[in-house]
């Protein structure tokens, strides 16, 4: 697994993703690459608020908690709730401090329970089993 | 980095949602400005003050929220502080005065304590 930075996000906040194994594209590219259509508003705000995060700080209040993982976006019930079928559009990532975000992957949510879902699952679970990483980098960069 | 998607949705956004989600972090950062000044940072402390349950508080202080008038003057009157102001024509709360100045063709403000 190699890190790397975001360049194009990383303005008052460095935006780093990372490459698995010899995957061809980083994590979070493999996300923006995907297409999620009737969910057009919530990745215009899910991106926009990465784009203002990038302006106003990682502030943990912007994130929502799923367990030790944070997940992008935190948008209201309505924008959520014009697609019945489903929970809403999940990026997972890891906010380490109000100055340094890892963006990962994420899909569209399923079921109420994250490892549930068909979709999001392989991603959550990434993001746990990657946990202890993040928890050893906090306490480095404490 | 291949982030072509991301950037076409950014400059394709519509300002009014962009505008929303700014001013949905704006209201939520001074949310919680005001729950660090009157509780402490505590949670709990603003739920009992409303008499809400903390899950029902919490949901509103984190996220890009559509945050109704409703809920606006709830936290405004459990703060005792003002959430958001309103603009109006007639009268601006933070300047007490402004004055054309012709020849300079510069505005002048004057601004009174409130600000």
């Amino acid at each position: 697994m190699a890190f790397k930075k975001v360049d194009e996000l990383s303005h008052n906040v460095d935006f780093y993703t990372v490459r698995l194994g010899n995957k061809e594209l980083t994590e979070f590219e493999f996300f923006v690459n995907k297409d999620f259509p009737d969910h057009e508003e919530e990745i215009e705000i899910l991106y926009n608020t990465i784009d203002i995060i990038g302006e106003r700080g990682a502030k943990i209040r912007y994130f929502k908690s799923e367990g030790p993982a944070n997940a992008l976006p935190k948008v209201s019930k309505p924008v959520i709730l014009s697609n019945e079928q489903d929970f809403g559009i999940r990026l997972y990532c890891v906010r380490l401090t109000d100055y340094l975000v890892v963006l990962l992957n994420g899909d569209i949510k399923t079921t109420l329970n994250p490892k549930d879902c068909p979709r999001v699952a392989k991603h959550f679970v990434m993001l746990l089993l990657l946990h202890p990483l993040w928890t050893n980098l906090e306490v480095i960069m404490k | 980095m291949k982030l072509k998607k991301f950037k076409e949705v950014i400059d394709n956004t519509p300002e009014e949602v962009r505008e929303y989600v700014a001013l949905s972090m704006r209201i939520l950062d001074r949310i919680h400005e005001l729950l660090e000044k009157k509780f402490d940072g505590k949670q709990k402390l603003l739920a009992q003050k409303m008499g809400k349950s903390e899950a029902e508080v919490s949901k509103w202080l984190s996220g890009v929220q559509n945050f109704t008038i409703k809920t606006i003057t709830k936290l405004e009157t459990a703060f005792g502080e003002r959430i958001l102001s309103v603009v109006s024509e007639d009268q601006d709360t933070t300047c007490e005065l402004v004055k054309w100045d012709s020849k300079s063709r510069k505005k002048r403000l004057t601004i009174g304590q409130k600000a």
